[in-house]
């Protein structure tokens, strides 16, 4: 699906013009969804339930007629709201301090293609000082545990601790700005 | 480290094993730092891709709901039955699928935006909602009254009633937590309990304000007027 399919005189365009299925609508959508959401809750328990709780609410309430980029938009805004409920509910947390996102007026498109999170998660760590960038890159995006790390940047157990939790800091310091 | 580092500590291990975490009630603070914790999360890659088996559990799921709701119309809402009588209870359920459904059809075509007054008074009926001595000055309570889904207000002098359908796009209003803003969970525009646009985080003050419900008391009981 793309945005020409509405907008392009084909001749074929009252095959094309028939409104998809919902399981059409799910399908294309619930990978770009899910990695929305997993970005906004960093596990998989958390996304799976956040996500179940966007379709069962857009699902029906979606126009099948609209173009696939109203429809993207729609369920987007959906996961926004819920991930903002799901802010609220379990840390008590007033969203539009969260996540500027949830609170800009109209939300730009989303980047939602597959490498979205690994793009995202680079441009964050891009910000940040040299020690900093590595803890992290070895924790998140190689899987060490603490003691590892610790090893492999010649520091003690607490010392890798510490900087990883000023590195976290920082980086949703770099986040706000 | 303090108790609070301690705690997010635990909540970003349990992330990086990519284990529900414990929810706890978090300083702005520390949610800034969870969401970037989440952030990285998923930059590992591959982390962030749905598995098969959730993907094809939850559509099983969503065909349950779409059968069991194949009126096309919008998903059940939240009725509050118990608060009406007798034969209009039933009356009253039967019309609500029916009633939301024109209210999502009109609203979402954009045209004839519905006016100031929902339901015209040569062409309503008189639905019972509560009895004034139970609803609390101050405190909207939601009802659902045949065609009419709306708030209702008891302003201690006067009692009002607004839709609970947003002037944005069709979706079903929500209380706030304050239990004093009217909140769209859909694209969050804010609404007062009079029902004008408030300046939330979105669409501040470029919404039309929501359709006003008639209303009338009758021996201490709140009517609305509904189709």
């Amino acid at each position: 699906m793309d945005q020409s399919r509405s907008t392009s005189p084909s001749p074929e365009l009252h095959v094309l013009s028939e409104p998809a299925g919902w399981e059409d609508v799910y399908r294309e959508n619930v990978g770009p969804v899910y990695r929305y959401v997993y970005a906004r809750t960093g596990n998989r328990p958390d996304a799976e339930d956040v996500t179940a709780q966007v379709f069962m609410r857009a699902l029906p309430r979606l126009r099948l007629r609209a173009s696939a980029p109203e429809i993207r938009s729609y369920l987007m805004a959906t996961a926004r709201s819920m991930l903002a409920e799901h802010w609220t509910l379990h840390y008590g947390v007033d969203v539009g301090l969260v996540d500027e996102e949830v609170a800009s007026p109209e939300p730009a498109p989303e980047p939602t293609g597959e490498d979205a999170g690994v793009s995202r998660a680079a441009r964050i760590l891009g910000a940040l000082p040299d020690h900093y960038r590595r803890v992290l890159e070895l924790r998140f995006l190689r899987g060490y545990s603490v003691r590892e790390t610790a090893h492999e940047m010649n520091i003690t157990v607490t010392n890798a601790k510490v900087l990883q939790h000023r590195a976290l800091r920082r980086a949703a310091q770099e986040e706000l700005e | 480290m303090s108790g609070r580092a301690r705690r997010l500590e635990a909540w970003v291990e349990r992330v990086l094993r990519d284990r529900r975490p414990r929810h706890f009630p978090a300083e702005d603070d520390e949610a800034r730092t969870m969401l970037a914790a989440a952030a990285l999360r998923a930059g590992r890659p591959s982390a962030d891709a749905p598995r098969p088996e959730f993907v094809e559990k939850l559509e099983r799921s969503l065909r349950r709901q779409v059968e069991t709701d194949d009126s096309g119309a919008a998903a059940p809402l939240i009725t509050r039955r118990r608060l009406l009588g007798g034969a209009a209870a039933v009356a009253a359920a039967a019309a609500v699928g029916a009633g939301v459904d024109r209210a999502v059809d009109r609203s979402s075509e954009g045209g004839g935006l519905p006016s100031a007054e929902l339901v015209p008074p040569h062409a309503g009926r008189w639905v019972d909602v509560a009895a004034v001595a139970d609803v609390p000055v101050g405190r909207p309570l939601r009802f659902s009254a045949g065609a009419v889904e709306g708030f209702v207000v008891n302003h201690g002098d006067a009692v009002q009633a607004v839709s609970a359908i947003c002037s944005h796009m069709p979706c079903t209003l929500q209380l706030s937590a304050s239990g004093q803003r009217l909140d769209c969970p859909c694209h969050g525009a804010w609404f007062g309990l009079d029902g004008q646009p408030l300046s939330g985080p979105y669409y501040p003050d470029r919404l039309q304000p929501l359709a006003q419900v008639r209303t009338r008391v009758v021996d201490g009981r709140i009517q609305v007027l509904s189709a």
